[in-house]
């Protein structure tokens, strides 16, 4: 199979559980009935509506493989790119999806005013929280690597094991389908 | 949560402010007489409305005769709600399946792979009828131990593991079907045993008997049989599994087969003890059968009585061994179909069919 375009969501699925995004990749999507899922889209469209402009980028990571980001909001004015969440859980995974929206928009040659690279935010409406996100050089070459074993994912007849942390699982809206 | 609703009125089914009302009309037909074929909607409008929120239908089961219009198809399709069509006689007729919403090319390769070599549809048909066999076990089990008169039971019990015990040994799809068959057979031989004397008197059983049923038991297992493929139909579409593609059964033979497959592994769990304590309880009695067109079919109150206990054990939670947690029995249907993709996707995890262990 042909790799997929690789989004933000995938990388952040990745961090997360990479069973998850071999699912994923395969068209086997679990949040169709996750009520945190459809919260947390709701948050995003009713969050900051006056400063959005979702904007769709695509670029090409080193290795070749088709990159694209899906934008919640940019700030082209202050420069900022903004990614609304709803709460802290997978904060990790959360960071990642923005460095790698801001490493797409590097490849794809976006900049803010003056040239300069934009700046990632975190938003949590919910707990009135904002996170600022940078992207450091290490960064980028991780990203590299996460996108590559993606693409190696992608093409793997079986997915990959089960999270190492059962307990981790628990608030997964893939755990029916891992576990069931 | 969402759940099923069972429309028993006649009646016009409508999309109005972005929900469903239910326009009730009262029956103009009379069992035995031809249908009006005009075209015109049966029935007059009485004026009585009840309003399904729409949010809160998983699915819809038509028993009377509603009519629906295009917009109302639109509607319910965008809502992804199935709706099940049963015929006068409470037969299962059709289904109104919305487009597929969760699609997944691999996986539907990888259901059609499995079907095309025999080793691997012969692994999953096996677990069909593995499944089904171990159920029906639970279910003779559960009662042997309930009735004054255990030799039929036993004896029962002691065909269905005989025959059991040959699943993993036939090698053709047609000779599992001729094992599952002659185990139900034996099975069904021992309902009166479990039925206890007093209701083998009132409800007499030769045998499994479609179309018609020929008796009151045998309308009740077909009813409850056609409840148990809608809601496994039900439970695919809430999947990326396709449900013509199937292995127990051939696909597309009659209907969405792999519903059917999955059907074997759930009616002795989920029709079977319901209409053993349907009638051990006295919910259903001789009166709400009636005989029809030369077979015998629940009259409406005993399909509503049916119904009632049907969705009260869909909802009925049991705690789930590997998930650890409670999960009704209509969710044991949703993972089992699970079970079936991770089996699809990966061979090192074999499907092998719900087992009910109480």
């Amino acid at each position: 199979m042909t790799a997929p375009r690789i989004g933000g969501m995938l990388v952040g699925y990745w961090r997360v559980c990479p069973r998850k995004a071999w699912y994923s990749m395969r068209g086997l999507w679990m949040e169709q009935e996750s009520e945190a899922v459809a919260l947390g889209r709701l948050l995003d469209r009713t969050s900051y509506r006056r400063r959005r402009r979702p904007a769709l980028i695509e670029a090409t990571a080193p290795d070749g493989t088709p990159l694209v980001a899906k934008l919640d909001g940019v700030d082209l004015r202050a420069g900022v790119l903004h990614e609304t969440k709803k709460g802290r859980s997978c904060e990790d995974a959360h960071v990642w999806q923005v460095r790698f929206y801001l490493w797409v928009l590097r490849l794809a040659g976006v900049t803010g005013p003056g040239g300069r690279p934009l700046r990632g935010q975190l938003d949590y409406p919910a707990l009135r929280r904002t996170e600022p996100v940078a992207l450091e050089l290490e960064h980028e070459g991780h990203l590299a690597e996460v996108v590559s074993a993606l693409a190696a994912c992608a093409r793997q007849d079986v997915p990959p094991e089960r999270h190492p942390r059962r307990s981790f699982c628990r608030r997964c809206a893939f755990e029916a389908l891992c576990y069931g | 949560m969402p759940r099923d609703h069972y429309l028993f009125s006649n009646g016009r089914l409508r999309r109005r402010q972005n929900t469903l009302w239910l326009e009730k009309a009262t029956e103009d037909r009379v069992p035995g007489v031809a249908l009006d074929d005009t075209g015109a909607p049966s029935g007059t409008l009485t004026g009585e409305k009840a309003v399904l929120p729409v949010e809160a239908v998983d699915a819809l089961h038509c028993f009377g005769e509603i009519d629906l219009n295009a917009k109302l198809v639109v509607f319910l399709a965008q809502q992804r709600i199935p709706v099940h069509v049963y015929d006068y006689y409470g037969n299962y007729a059709a289904t109104l399946y919305p487009r597929e919403y969760l699609l997944s090319g691999r996986l539907t390769v990888a259901q059609a792979e499995h079907y095309l070599r025999p080793a691997r549809r012969l692994r999953l048909a096996r677990a069909f009828v593995g499944a089904g066999l171990y159920n029906i076990r639970r279910v003779l089990r559960y009662h042997a131990r309930r009735v004054g008169d255990e030799a039929p039971v036993r004896h029962a019990l002691a065909v269905v593991e005989r025959e059991a015990a040959r699943v993993p040994e036939e090698a053709a799809i047609p000779e599992l079907m001729a094992v599952e068959g002659r185990a139900r057979d034996a099975y069904y031989r021992a309902w009166p045993a479990m039925l206890g004397p007093r209701l083998a008197e009132v409800f007499p059983f030769d045998g499994r008997q479609r179309r018609p049923p020929s008796n009151a038991l045998n309308a009740a297992i077909s009813f409850g049989n056609a409840l148990c493929y809608a809601a496994c139909l039900k439970a695919l579409y809430r999947t990326a599994l396709d449900p013509t593609i199937s292995y127990l059964h051939e696909p597309g033979d009659r209907r969405y087969s792999l519903a059917l497959d999955l059907a074997e592994v759930f009616k002795p769990l989920l029709v079977d003890r319901a209409i053993l304590r349907l009638l051990k309880t006295g919910r259903l009695q001789p009166s709400h059968f009636e005989g029809r067109l030369g077979g015998t079919y629940l009259t409406e109150t005993g399909r509503r009585r049916f119904v009632e206990a049907w969705d009260e054990r869909l909802r009925r939670t049991v705690r789930h061994r590997r998930l650890g947690r409670h999960v009704s029995y209509e969710r044991l249907i949703r993972l089992d179909a699970y079970r079936l993709v991770r089996h699809l996707t990966d061979p090192a995890d074999p499907y092998v069919g719900f087992r009910a262990w109480w």
